[in-house]
């Protein structure tokens, strides 16, 4: 017998129900439509008394409920559940399930366990034609369905890392008068290498953009702890604080052949006076109000290097109309390639900057962007 | 994937062949430091038969660098590919990992 509080608390642990669709589990989803070409795929998880899914094809809904159904008799019976011909089956010829909407009559499913092996829920293909699987095809079935669990219990750990992210990203962007500002990240994997902030210091606005080369979670961490070394002792000038992080990623990483490039800036509110240091990253530009731009370049090593760098500042006037344009070499694979500068002016100009940092990043989402896109704007009003 | 070293006059040249990523990283660190310990600190990495660089690799050609420069000699460098040195000059690191055109030329003149 199916101990159900256990059942459930294993299933309250895992912390996926109700959470987003996860492209790692949707693209097992897509494989198992691929693989056995049938038209509904889902990936089930019995909640109390209902079934919510985690990903699904051609089900049309993310819940239905749990009484009666094909996947709680699957999780009942913990083992590959095969139902060839549900119209044919007496245990589903009568199901609402077969007589009514989805009219089912193919259903296999395979139970996923909770890490303490517990059936919290299944991977099952669906069809409104009687089907047969092969002995291989079952076995294909569980494989997946392994992978699915293997997700699932992930998942967790990962949305961990995500969740620091997300804390250390800007939670609101300080008052800034005569300016709009604005800034976004969109991770490739599950987490990003990338970071940007903005912070308010005295009459300054402090902006920066950074990239640590790689991806995954050690670079997120990496990125963490660089922005919380920039963000310390604000009176400092930008070449010290510059300066600190060299020699703190030199520190510890001297061996990890990791390197951060790095855009860290400080803009006077009053006079548009933006001064920067720029260490290996050579993305960031001022865009003129006339729709010409220029990069705001220096010949400063990444970060990290231990080459004994000395850190300079160089500086830039924003005059009203411009905008300072820093981002990730992410952003370039996206854009126009022909023209990625006229691409920015132009979605600048008609969205605002708010507006252009969204269309980055549903750019980046749709295209399936290779790597991280974060974008920050800063534009002075005219 | 195939990493040949070969000594002479004094220049280790080490040939690292097909993709320097993640994997290949160790790998080219490995036998530059082996090299080092050999008593040959100027080493050219020649990029003739390398098909392509990823950041890791790049981290992977700055720790050589650093670690021949500690042992008093100096790591260069060559035939790199286009794509290579573009990163390189965006990054900047073109200052201190200069390309040059063949590993027979990249210490002449010293």
């Amino acid at each position: 017998m199916i101990d159900e509080p256990r059942r459930q608390r294993a299933l309250d642990e895992l912390d996926v129900v109700d959470t987003p669709t996860d492209e790692r589990v949707d693209r097992i989803t897509r494989l198992a439509q691929e693989l056995f070409r049938v038209p509904m795929v889902s990936v089930t998880l019995l909640d109390h008394d209902r079934q919510w899914r985690k990903s699904e094809i051609g089900l049309g809904g993310r819940e239905a409920p749990r009484a009666g159904s094909f996947c709680d008799a699957t999780a009942r019976l913990g083992a590959t559940n095969v139902v060839p011909d549900a119209a044919a089956d007496p245990a589903w010829a009568d199901s609402p399930w077969v007589q009514g909407d989805p009219h089912l009559r193919f259903y296999a499913g395979h139970p996923l366990e909770a890490p303490g092996g517990e059936h919290v829920g299944t991977l099952c293909i669906l069809d409104t034609e009687p089907r047969e699987l092969d002995e291989r095809q079952v076995a294909l079935l569980q494989e997946l369905a392994g992978w699915v669990q293997l997700e699932l219990a992930r998942s967790r750990e990962l949305d961990g890392a995500l969740l620091v992210q997300r804390a250390l990203a800007p939670q609101r962007l300080p008052e800034a008068p005569g300016y709009e500002l604005a800034g976004a990240s969109a991770a490739a994997g599950a987490i990003s290498g990338d970071f940007w902030d903005i912070v308010a210091h005295e009459d300054d606005l402090r902006v920066t953009v950074a990239d640590v080369m790689g991806k995954g979670t050690g670079p997120a961490i990496i990125a963490a702890s660089v922005r919380a070394s920039l963000r310390t002792a604000p009176h400092r000038d930008l070449a010290s604080s510059v300066a600190e992080v060299d020699r703190l990623l030199e520190e510890s990483l001297s061996e990890a052949n990791v390197f951060v490039t790095a855009f860290h800036s400080s803009l006077r509110l009053e006079t548009g006076e933006l001064e920067f240091v720029d260490a290996g990253h050579s993305l960031a530009f001022a865009l003129r109000a006339d729709g010409s731009w220029e990069r705001l370049r220096s010949t400063g090593l990444p970060l990290g290097m231990g080459l004994g760098e000395d850190r300079r500042s160089a500086s830039v006037a924003l005059e009203p109309g411009d905008a300072l344009l820093c981002c990730s070499d992410g952003l370039l694979d996206i854009l126009d390639a022909e023209r990625p500068f006229e691409h920015v002016s132009r979605t600048l100009a008609e969205h605002g900057p708010q507006g252009a940092v969204e269309e980055a990043v549903r750019l980046a989402r749709e295209r399936r962007a290779p790597d991280d896109v974060t974008v920050v704007v800063v534009r002075r009003s005219a | 994937m195939n990493i040949a070293v070969t000594t002479a006059s004094g220049i280790a040249t080490i040939a690292p062949e097909g993709r320097l990523t993640a994997v290949a990283a160790p790998q080219l660190r490995q036998a530059v430091q082996q090299s080092i310990d050999a008593g040959t600190a100027r080493i050219v990495v020649d990029m003739a038969g390398t098909e392509f660089v990823d950041s890791s690799g790049l981290g992977a050609l700055i720790g050589a660098l650093k670690a021949a420069r500690l042992a008093g000699g100096d790591l260069r460098i060559a035939a790199v590919p286009e794509a290579v040195r573009t990163v390189l000059r965006l990054t900047n690191l073109d200052r201190v990992l200069r390309a040059h055109d063949s590993a027979a030329t990249a210490f002449d003149g010293d």
